[in-house]
């Protein structure tokens, strides 16, 4: 485990370094192993908490919150995750309004995806105010 | 590993961009124009195929 961390770590600062030196020849190579190690290196971060989630779904399972809702929170997680690489990327070239836009996408899409969330908050306010009565 | 494309395009950028000043700086311009761009054709496609293992990844661990 720790030493996909110090390959990690190592690799990164060794592509830091060739991104920089080619910043003057050629940037268009830059620009992609930029792209390359932000792809790559939110596989590997992924596959590293894969766990992690396992064990969140579990949880939700243990607690009778719902299936619903553990599911809709690891959506949401996996959208914020993907729009965080893409948007890095676009800024690291200069693009911060392309990464403004993919936020923006994404913000939308997480909006949209938690609507049925939302609607069983309403039910489950609705129904307490009807006993309530 | 898949950390290791990471280096094999680290080390085809250093030698396409070494090959394409060569190539300038000798008087072949257009020559060194192609290998740049063939350089960066390559990359791209490396690259397309780690955005698709990318995708495949978030797709089965985040439940979409």
């Amino acid at each position: 485990m720790s030493e996909t961390l110090f390959k990690i770590f190592g690799i990164t600062i060794l592509a830091l370094v060739v991104i920089t030196l080619m910043r003057k020849s050629s940037s268009d190579i830059g620009t992609l192993l930029r792209a390359v190690c932000g792809v790559v290196l939110a596989t590997v971060g992924i596959s590293l908490i894969q766990p992690v989630i396992d064990f969140i779904e579990e949880i939700g399972v243990l607690g009778n919150v719902g299936g619903e809702c553990v599911e809709v929170l690891l959506r949401v997680l996996g959208i914020s995750v993907l729009s965080h690489i893409a948007s890095g990327v676009c800024r690291d070239c200069g693009e911060t309004s392309l990464a403004s836009y993919v936020d923006m996408a994404a913000k939308a899409e997480i909006l949209i995806i938690s609507i049925p969330l939302m609607k069983s908050v309403l039910d489950i306010a609705t129904e307490l105010l009807n006993m309530s009565r | 590993m898949d950390i290791a494309i990471i280096l094999k395009v680290a080390g085809l950028g250093i030698l396409v961009s070494a090959a394409a000043q060569i190539l300038s700086k000798s008087g072949r311009d257009e020559q060194s124009v192609l290998v740049t761009v063939a350089g960066i054709v390559v990359v791209l496609i490396m690259l397309v195929g780690e955005i698709e293992k990318l995708f495949e990844l978030v797709c089965s661990v985040f439940g979409f």
